[in-house]
């Protein structure tokens, strides 16, 4: 771990504009991922948005609660997106929420909370983060299978005729999200995925409400 | 956790790639905040004061903590003025202070300066401390609990 006050040069020294875009975007696609997951739609549960959230992470790292440790995670925006997901986690599946939709402050966060290699390496951590318990387990997978494949149909709806784009979301259906991954399945170039990245960012007012559809 | 729900899902693959700012711009970063009605002004006017009121609670808190371990080597002096010299080795009982508060780093700093020295004023010990203070501060030497 360095010293105090190297950590405190470099998060000064941090661009911290342009990672509270990058963070706040993040909160904020993640929170729709979620809300669908669970099938909350509008709000996040405590009246919370995405822009809480995201200034309760760096809030977090400059308190302490959530210190950085740059020798071992060098990057600070992956540190305050590993937050952001522990933070969301946390309020989709405290018990009061589950039960009353309300959120509970609770210190146990700790012991629920996502571990940051299951971040970096996204190993569907977030799947990870909702648990279900038998004996309703198969119904709520169902149901959300059900809402998958609707969404899904939407989106392919959307781009229909792109045959690029129709590509890029037969990627997701193999579990594919990485660039150079969909770069390498496609025989595509990284730069072609980049651009259809662009092309469907275009489409997030429509792909949110689809995923804010019940 | 069940089976079919270990696979990454495709909508979970659709979140994390449009979230991703890989190969965006920082028009298209923005252009899709402004797109979900967030206001990127005042989201950079409230970072910049998380900001500033962290790096002063920060820095107070350092200064915060010299200070309660000058407290504490105050007093540590004026127990040592309250028992004869003849009846305590305060050269011992330094070191073993300084190793309790500042970690065996510090502690073989000041057994050379006491090798060098021969003999030992209190203000020559203040000074000291004062040193090892301002050493641990600036991140040279490390606490016990680091080691």
């Amino acid at each position: 771990m360095p010293n105090n006050d190297d950590v405190l040069k470099l998060l000064e020294s941090a661009d911290w504009n342009n990672i509270i875009v990058q963070l706040t975007r993040y909160a904020s696609w993640h929170a729709s991922w979620y809300k669908w997951k669970t099938g909350g739609y509008g709000q996040l549960p405590g009246g919370m948005t995405p822009e809480d959230i995201a200034k309760n992470a760096i809030k977090k790292v400059w308190s302490g609660t959530r210190s950085w440790d740059p020798e071992k995670y060098p990057d600070l925006l992956i540190h305050l997106q590993w937050i952001v997901d522990s933070d969301l986690n946390h309020l989709f599946n405290s018990k009061e929420h589950l039960t009353t939709n309300r959120i509970i402050e609770s210190d146990e966060e700790e012991s629920k909370e996502l571990t940051y290699n299951n971040l970096i390496h996204n190993s569907s951590s977030l799947n990870e983060a909702i648990h279900y318990k038998t004996p309703e387990e198969d119904l709520i997978i169902q149901e959300i299978k059900g809402r998958e494949e609707k969404a899904q149909k939407e989106l392919y709806a959307m781009v229909k005729g792109d045959e690029d784009l129709e590509l890029l979301l037969s990627c997701f259906e193999e579990g594919i999200d990485k660039p150079e991954l969909i770069a390498k399945e496609m025989g595509w170039d990284v730069t072609k995925v980049y651009t259809l990245k662009r092309k469907l960012l275009r489409k997030a007012t429509a792909i949110m409400k689809i995923m804010e559809q019940d | 956790m069940p089976k079919d729900m270990q696979k990454k899902e495709f909508m979970e693959c659709l979140s994390n790639f449009m979230s991703d700012p890989e190969g965006l711009t920082q028009e298209d970063l923005m252009a899709d905040l402004a797109e979900q009605k967030i206001d990127v002004n005042q989201l950079k006017i409230d970072v910049a004061q998380i900001v500033k009121r962290g790096s002063e609670e920060m820095r107070l808190g350092w200064k915060r903590r010299a200070k309660q371990r000058m407290g504490e080597i105050k007093k540590l002096f004026e127990i040592t003025k309250s028992i004869p010299d003849t009846a305590i080795n305060i050269k011992d009982k330094m070191g073993e202070f300084i190793k309790d508060n500042y970690g065996l780093g510090a502690f073989k700093l000041v057994e050379a300066y006491f090798r060098n020295k021969g003999t030992l004023s209190e203000q020559d010990i203040m000074s000291l401390l004062e040193d090892l203070e301002q050493l641990e501060s600036l991140g040279k030497i490390r606490p016990k609990k680091d080691l």
